[in-house]
């Protein structure tokens, strides 16, 4: 019995072999296991499941209609291999990993600093675009400080700015795939790590400020030391200084939350710390809390050789947990689960293939593309996926990929891809507002900071600023009089006067602007800075005009309700496209790659209504069904999006010729494969029974099919 | 109930409920504390009593609200600004001037004027004041909504047991607790429960058969794959159509509100959001926040505050008149808090500042002893001179007049033990 299987197994292995060596390797690991196990592999899958997949699972969309085709139709035997190649190459690859990336790393752009959060999301998609090597691209997050004009990467701090402790528990989860977090607070009660360990780890990036470092240091640039500060002269200027400090305030307001300063800060032990290796509040030194020392080289600073010890091949964990993230990623599930709860009594599920892909991984130089290049080359990865689902505790052993839901931004950006097409050109380009507006901010801070600082004093005073006398008193006295109109009862004049006071008061902020910056200056500043919003793509800054047309059926329904009345059907056809506009009409034009809009998306979008994280904690999304999602399916402005005749989609559905040919386009553009003879019987009694809104009914039905969100 | 529900029999009926409620509306049928729970907690409150409140209507007021200028009159101080003071139904209570309509119920309320938080910025202070938890970036603390259907359940099956209606997407929601007790958030309270009507080019019968079309076009796939996240979705599909015939949905329909209580509340989204928390509550929803955002008045406090309290004053009166007229304020305790109170000293633009160390919160109703004033600042309200209330105090306050056990530990998935209001002592002495 036990040989027939192994008989079996070997044939199987060899009736398509990998495309690589590589692969091959991962193949002979695993049918090893099988064999140990008596287990048959599951089947080769099919060009249409394999399509789908590698689609979603590399650029994180379906296929279009012409991708479909072109790939089903080639008979060129390494099409699998160059297509692998092909959408590893394409900016689809770095808006897919942005988003899996982004819900690892809490990346928000919906917070305070919200221009540094789209500095750190452009930072993070062109490292994905470029391929930056993933040791390369944690040390550039770790040791980055400066502005978010200069680097985005600074927003890996910022992110948990006042927090660093917790910055520290999340860097050592999400790198080293450890949870120390209970260590923060007293010694880890399930794992070996004592508090001592949390702060002697801390100690690495506790200096990276991300409070410092911004504004007008005007008064340590006019007294750098504690001595000058206190010479009569240096309390003159102190004093002149608190009479301009509104407007200093106002124009410094803006760069909060911009930059991150290395300093030599060390923490401290809280002051309750209960244990006897040292005092309450002491100054802790940094120390790694396994594997090597992170000794500093010459010229290297503290976060530097932390950086080093932490991206080092050597680190025990470090390439281990990046290997196994990535090949979940592939196969549905890690060969260590879950992929961030390491302990020292970790085991893999298969030994040996973890050993593998970490050397791989590091013979890869951390490459992720040529990573997973190996793994989709497998043979394991182009088998059906298993037909049942793994239960909790169970082990797998991989005898196919596991079945998964799209994640929310990969059917979002399937959405997408059946309005506009291959969406893959518009993809993860920079946020150029938000790049005008840091641009802006740079310049801001340039000028502030070239200035004399009592040149700039004195310009204040000369200009008025947000100080001036005259505007504070009207200000005050409008204030007084709305108050007593109020009590009279007369609402409405009060209302007018206080109108007037708040539109006094944006007048005195400004005049902070003209005062520091010069009347030229403010106003490029205001062109540069307060124009345009950041949300640029989908929101509400730069929106291409919404194209919207009613469908063929909803006209003639217009029609027989107007009943010749031209003006009326006028009305009726306007309120139609308002509606759309609103419904539909929004989901066209904001059909804009998931990766490209605000992180996260605001509560109640289709992309949180499916899970997407709200970026909160570390990978936070979800891919459990609940009912608003069938809501969202069956009564949400999608299906009629897709069925607008401006959606590529329906373009290619109308240009088909015959009502068989398009079904099979739709069927093609939702499930990337055509009609089974089966289903061909089903959409012939459709075609027949329901005419004119056949079309209609099939789009609207396979939208709401589990084989439409899921992927095979 | 409609044809459909009234045709099934008792316990397919609570089988769909449970089961729409789970994967919907962040409701069990049961509470959820199987296996989790834990012995008592060292130092949390072993007070316990029956429920004096079966429902909450928690006012939030975002961005900071000053204390001197709504709950802590201060007449005759600089402090106050030009602020006057009213009489109120209550002996001895005064209120700002800026809430006039407030004046009239205030014999049902009771304010807290010794609140003191320990943060002092915006997302810190909402967080602390939601979960009286600090925000981490490592954890994220429940909510008190979910919290309650923790440890409780729901009311009505069919029907989330809290509900969040306000625009601010930060709001801590489940917490670390499973999506299930998650509060339902609404943005827009006139726009109902997302995605609950048919698109209108559509009758019940074409959607009817679009989704056995589905069902039919899908069964080859769903009979090849054994996996419990395709047979949950398979699920919510006979739920969604159930929830769009269902009573229940009218909860979320304020049109269905006649003309004069749209007047009475107003029409601010705040008050609007108030209207229909007395209807959510009406229908079995337990727990209903709603946000009145704009009190972070660092410019020309005395120009915005009292444009807020305009609003804040005909909600707050409407939704206590309207409770007590319908015999509901006894079970339902209303609260208006914030993150914290504004500076007493009135800054040069005529604005206040962020001022966590004392500030106002009240409550009302659901066992609240009416018309009294807890705890005393000072002359100025710079700080707390007797009964100072921290604010995870207060959130046990809340919790008591739920009847949640303070001193039930929870385990989060990190394996962390958390309590409901962090060991905070209830203020028992403001109820009977």
């Amino acid at each position: 019995m036990k040989l027939t299987c192994a008989f079996i197994i070997l044939t199987a292995i060899s009736a398509f072999g990998a495309a690589l060596p590589e692969s091959a390797r991962i193949d002979e690991i695993i049918a090893k296991e099988w064999q140990k196990n008596n287990l048959q592999p599951n089947a080769p899958a099919s060009d249409e499941v394999f399509l789908r997949r590698i689609y979603v699972d590399v650029v994180g969309r379906i296929p279009t209609i012409e991708e479909a085709k072109a790939f089903l139709i080639s008979t060129d035997k390494d099409k699998r291999t160059k297509l692998i190649d092909q959408l590893l190459a394409s900016d689809g690859y770095a808006a897919n990993y942005f988003n899996y990336f982004a819900d690892i790393l809490r990346l928000q752009t919906d917070t305070k600093g919200q221009l540094t959060g789209y500095a750190y999301a452009d930072w993070l998609k062109s490292a994905l675009k470029k391929n930056q090597p993933w040791d390369s691209m944690v040390r550039e997050l770790l040791t980055t400080d400066g502005a978010s004009w200069d680097s985005g990467a600074i927003g890996f701090y910022m992110r948990d700015q006042g927090m660093q402790l917790d910055h520290l528990a999340a860097t050592v989860q999400v790198f080293l795939g450890t949870q120390i977090v209970c260590a923060q607070c007293h010694n880890h009660p399930f794992d070996k790590w004592s508090q001592m360990d949390y702060y002697h780890m801390a100690a690495f990036t506790y200096g990276m400020d991300s409070k410092k470092g911004y504004g007008l240091n005007l008064e340590s640039k006019m007294a750098p030391d504690k001595k000058a500060r206190k010479s009569p002269e240096a309390q003159a200027l102190r004093r002149d200084l608190k009479s301009v400090q509104e407007s200093i305030k106002e124009v410094s307001k803006v760069l909060r939350y911009t930059s991150v300063a290395e300093t030599d800060r060390l923490p401290k032990l809280p002051h309750d710390y209960k244990y006897t290796d040292a005092k309450p509040n002491e100054e802790v030194q940094p120390k790694t809390m396994f594997g090597h020392d992170a000794s500093q080289l010459p010229g290297e600073t503290r976060i530097d050789s932390f950086a080093r010890w932490m991206t080092s091949p050597e680190n025990p964990r470090f390439t281990l947990v990046i290997a196994n993230r990535l090949w979940k990623r592939a196969m549905g599930m890690g060969l260590i689960e879950p992929v961030d709860e390491m302990t020292d009594s970790t085991t893999p599920s298969n030994t040996e293939l973890m050993n593998y892909l970490e050397k791989l991984m590091a013979e890869k130089k951390y490459d992720m593309k040529a990573y997973l290049r190996v793994i989709y080359n497998s043979d394991l990865y182009q088998r059906m996926p298993s037909t049942k689902d793994v239960a909790l505790g169970e082990t797998y052993h991989f005898t196919g990929p596991l079945m998964r839901r799209m994640s929310a931004e990969q059917i979002w950006d399937s959405v997408a891809t059946l309005i506009k097409g291959n969406i893959d050109q518009q993809a993860v380009e920079p946020n150029l507002a938000a790049e005008r507006k840091l641009d802006a901010l740079g310049k801001l801070y340039d000028t502030l900071n070239s200035k004399d600082p009592k040149q700039l004093i004195a310009d204040i005073k000369a200009s008025g600023g947000a100080e001036s006398p005259e505007k504070l008193a009207k200000i005050k006295e409008l204030t007084e009089q709305a108050a007593k109109l109020r009590r009279d009862g007369k609402k409405d004049e009060a209302a007018a006067l206080q109108k007037q006071v708040l539109a006094l008061r944006g007048g005195t902020k400004r005049d902070a602007f003209s005062a520091v910056l010069g009347a030229e200056g403010a106003r490029e500043f205001q062109r540069e800075y307060r124009e345009g919003g950041v949300k640029a793509k989908g929101g509400k800054g730069k929106q291409e005009a919404t194209k919207v047309s009613l469908t063929r059926e909803e006209m003639a329904k217009i029609k027989a309700q107007a009943g010749g009345d031209k003006k009326k059907a006028k009305e009726l056809i306007n309120t139609a496209q308002n509606n759309l506009r609103k419904g539909s009409g929004a989901v066209i034009a904001g059909a804009t790659r998931a990766a490209d809009l605000p992180s996260p998306s605001p509560r109640g979008h289709m992309l949180r209504i499916f899970g997407q994280s709200d970026r909160e904690t570390i990978e936070n999304a979800s891919r459990e069904a609940a009912v608003p999602q069938a809501l969202a399916l069956l009564n949400g402005p999608v299906a009629d999006a897709l069925l607008n005749d401006v959606s590529d989609f329906s373009q290619h559905v109308n240009a088909a010729t015959t009502n068989d040919a398009k079904m099979e386009t739709i069927f093609l553009g939702l499930l990337s494969r055509y009609p089974t003879a089966n289903e061909s019987k089903i959409l012939s009694s459709v075609m027949r029974d329901r005419a004119e809104t056949a079309k209609a009914d099939v789009v609207h039905a396979l939208l709401n099919t589990g084989e439409f969100l899921f992927v095979k | 109930m409609n044809a459909l529900l009234a045709k099934s029999d008792d316990v397919s009926r609570r089988e769909f409920v449970s089961r729409m409620a789970k994967t919907c509306l962040g409701v069990t049928a049961a509470p959820l504390l199987m296996g989790r729970a834990n012995a008592a907690f060292e130092g949390a409150s072993k007070a316990k009593q029956v429920a004096t409140a079966k429902n909450v209507i928690y006012l939030y007021m975002s961005g900071g609200m000053s204390h001197l200028d709504t709950f802590n009159a201060q007449p005759g101080t600089d402090e106050a600004g030009p602020v006057n003071h009213i009489k109120t139904s209550a002996d001895g209570v005064l209120l700002s001037e800026y809430l006039p309509l407030t004046a009239k119920h205030m014999h049902h309320v009771a304010i807290i004027n010794s609140l003191a938080s320990t943060q002092g910025a915006h997302a810190q202070g909402n967080y602390f004041m939601h979960t009286s938890y600090t925000l981490r970036s490592t954890i994220k603390h429940p909510s008190m909504g979910a919290w309650m259907t923790k440890f409780q359940g729901r009311n009505n099956p069919s029907l989330p047991s809290s509900v969040v209606i306000t625009n601010d997407s930060k709001h801590p929601g489940a917490g670390f607790f499973e999506a299930a007790v998650s509060p339902l958030s609404i943005s827009n309270p006139a726009s109902g429960l997302q995605n609950s009507k048919r698109l209108g080019h559509l009758t019940e019968a074409d959607l009817d058969y679009r989704v056995s079309l589905s069902q039919k076009l899908d069964a080859e796939f769903r009979s090849q794959y054994d996996y419990a996240d395709l047979r949950a979705f398979g699920d919510i599909y006979k739920d969604a159509v159930k929830i769009m015939k269902s009573e229940d949905l009218k909860a979320f329909d304020l049109n269905q509100e006649p003309a004069e209580m749209h007047e009475l509340y107003g029409k601010d989204a705040f008050n609007q959001g108030c209207l229909l928390a007395r209807r959510l509550v009406e229908h079995g929803v337990r727990f209903v926040e709603v946000t009145l955002g704009g009190w972070d008045t660092h410019n020309d406090n005395f120009v915005r505050v009292p444009e807020n309290c305009a609003k804040l004053d005909q909600g707050l009166s409407a939704l206590l008149g309207d409770l007590d007229k319908r015999g509901m304020l006894e079970d339902t305790l209303v609260v208006v808090t914030t993150e914290f109170g504004r500076t007493p000293k009135i800054n040069q633009n005529e604005g206040r500042d962020h001022y966590p160390k004392v500030f106002s919160s009240i409550l009302a109703g659901g066992g609240i002893r009416g018309g009294q004033i807890y705890g005393k600042t000072d002359k100025g309200g710079h700080e707390a001179v007797e009964n100072k209330v921290m604010v995870p105090d207060f959130n046990a306050t809340i919790a008591y007049a739920l009847g949640l056990p303070l001193d039930q530990v929870i385990f989060s998935p990190s394996k962390r033990p958390f309590t409901v209001a962090d060991k905070g002592q209830p203020l028992t002495s403001l109820f009977g």
